[in-house]
């Protein structure tokens, strides 16, 4: 039912009662990452929102976060298969997470599609968007200290709000581990930059 | 509530095939006329659900029938039909010798139990009645099509945006009981499930592909809300193309077979893969026991309705081979009259030459 009457006023009803529960956040993140036909070809049922609506969607949830007073945040890969129309449309105020788990940062090393996800977070530099850059141990374990090290050198500090780390995995015992590990990188990173 | 009565009420949830109609009241009489059909667009709103903007003036004087095949291609609120070409067309069929029309209904009907589907201009129930009896009279059979594959169903308005969905099955169930209450239980009912692909919505605002299970289970349901009403469903047969196994393991021998292939060459050998699948198909479905009623059309040259006559009729048994449907694929509008007429003489032809 998404981008149905019933569908925006679910999505309100839930925005709302989230920021009420979470007392008015400084942030509300929104996702929008990765809605495509191939991330979900092995889906039952696969929706893409596509052209104009996919951003009435974006505008319709960033002005119900942000007439509670909260910023809104999201993933910015919609950047990578649309640089253009994403300056373009992308407001200001909200919130980047550009994300790449790979090992190498050389642009002039990285083939693509690679060298394209790490050139985002410069180009949200260059077009003044403030940015947490994502990195993880789902792939690797440098990569969360690696994006650090990168995002340090190309983005202001003015619109570097700090870092993520997403290791992508179920908050279940087996996974604890993995969970730490991610940590430390953190860890490591802080102490080795700030 | 049963697993069963649970099933019977979300169709995704049936995953092997239902025993569907196996009556011997399916198989082709001796006596059964070939039939010679034609594809016929009432509503023509099937495809984008954006307008170009060349096109956003509702009232754009299209020229050719290409330009009014582009203009009344992405949805439009109101009618995209003529009623003079319409007239010409019955009669000019009539006068070929077909003796069957499948009209596309889309939103272009005032439905009682969802009048909200219609379009501005769109025919009421005792207009689509009295045409209904004007198509018996020319010796016409008319069989409805809705067509719910989700690259094709933006006639359903916002339920296009609730496929598979407990409202969805609702008004789909209802649309269906409703047309056929309309038609006079017609000997078949078309309903579409093409191109429901990600590349077919490429364009398109609104992308949604039923995939796996889900594709199956509300086939199931359509198929089970006809054949209950006592009517054959009747679909394209191009999913095939893609998941041949699947297909042969899953769809009933009641639902009739409309494969498509427009291209002007049918010699295996000389084909490219991809066409050559298309091609094939028909051997593989005769193969496999399913009836069918190959489709042609005048979409991209003159000469591949009269060949695919030729070709199904040496690939395919007669009991299996119900006749052959042309698709030109273009409006019911002024502009598209000598497009509609020429895919009529092919099929005067090719009925000449049988």
């Amino acid at each position: 039912m998404v981008s149905t009457s019933e569908y925006y006023s679910v999505c309100q009803d839930l925005i709302q009662e989230v920021i009420e529960i979470f007392d008015t956040p400084r942030f509300f993140h929104l996702g929008m990452d990765e809605e495509t036909a191939q991330h979900q070809q092995t889906y039952n049922y696969a929706i893409m929102r596509q052209n104009d609506l996919w951003w009435d969607d974006l505008h319709f949830y960033v002005n119900e976060t942000e007439k509670k007073g909260v910023r809104s945040w999201i993933w910015s890969d919609y950047g990578w298969r649309h640089p253009e129309l994403f300056f373009k449309k992308m407001p200001k105020s909200v919130l980047q997470s550009n994300w790449y788990y790979g090992s190498g940062f050389d642009l002039a090393q990285l083939k693509e599609p690679s060298n394209n996800y790490v050139k985002f977070y410069n180009d949200l530099e260059n077009y003044g968007y403030d940015q947490v850059p994502t990195g993880s141990n789902w792939s690797n374990d440098t990569n969360m200290e690696d994006t650090v090290d990168y995002c340090k050198k190309i983005i202001d500090p003015t619109r570097l709000l700090g870092f993520m780390t997403a290791s992508w995995l179920p908050t279940l015992s087996t996974c604890l581990d993995k969970h730490l590990e991610a940590i430390n990188q953190i860890n490591r990173a802080i102490k080795n930059n700030y | 509530m049963t697993m069963a009565g649970i099933a019977s009420t979300i169709p995704s949830i049936t995953y092997s095939k239902p025993d569907f109609n196996q009556s011997s009241s399916l198989k082709k009489g001796n006596d059964q006329k070939l039939i010679w059909v034609n594809l016929l667009h009432l509503s023509y709103n099937m495809w984008e659900d954006n307008v170009p903007i060349k096109y956003l003036d509702e009232n754009y004087q299209c020229s050719t029938c290409q330009e009014a095949r582009e203009w009344a291609h992405p949805y439009r609120s109101f009618l995209t039909f003529d009623d003079l070409t319409w007239n010409i067309l019955l009669q000019e069929m009539a006068d070929a010798g077909m003796n069957m029309v499948v009209i596309d209904l889309g939103d272009a009907v005032q439905y009682e139990s969802h009048p909200e589907i219609a379009v501005r201009n769109a025919w009421t129930k005792d207009k689509l009645r009295s045409e209904i009896i004007k198509m018996r009279t020319l010796g016409l059979e008319p069989i409805p099509k809705l067509n719910f594959a989700t690259t094709h169903d933006i006639w359903m308005g916002e339920y296009s945006r609730m496929v598979s969905t407990k409202k969805y099955y609702s008004v789909c169930r209802d649309l269906i009981s409703e047309v056929i209450e309309i038609f006079g239980s017609p000997r078949f009912f078309h309903i579409g499930m093409d191109e429901e692909t990600a590349v077919y919505q490429s364009r398109y605002d609104y992308a949604v592909i039923r995939q796996n299970d889900l594709w199956w289970g509300d086939l199931y349901f359509y198929i089970g809300e006809i054949e209950k009403k006592g009517v054959r469903a009747w679909v394209w047969s191009d999913y095939a193309w893609y998941k041949p196994e699947l297909y042969f393991r899953k769809m009933p021998k009641s639902v009739l077979q409309s494969n498509w292939y427009y291209g002007t060459e049918f010699d295996l050998n000389k084909l490219n893969e991809s066409a050559k699948t298309c091609v094939k198909l028909y051997n593989d479905l005769e193969e496999n026991g399913f009836d069918q009623i190959p489709t042609g059309s005048n979409h991209s040259n003159d000469i591949n309705m009269e060949a695919t006559v030729d070709y199904g009729n040496k690939v395919i048994d007669q009991s299996r081979l119900y006749g052959f449907m042309t698709a030109p694929w273009r409006p019911t509008l002024a502009p598209c009259l000598d497009r509609h007429k020429q895919a009529i003489a092919q099929i005067e032809r090719a009925i000449k030459n049988y």
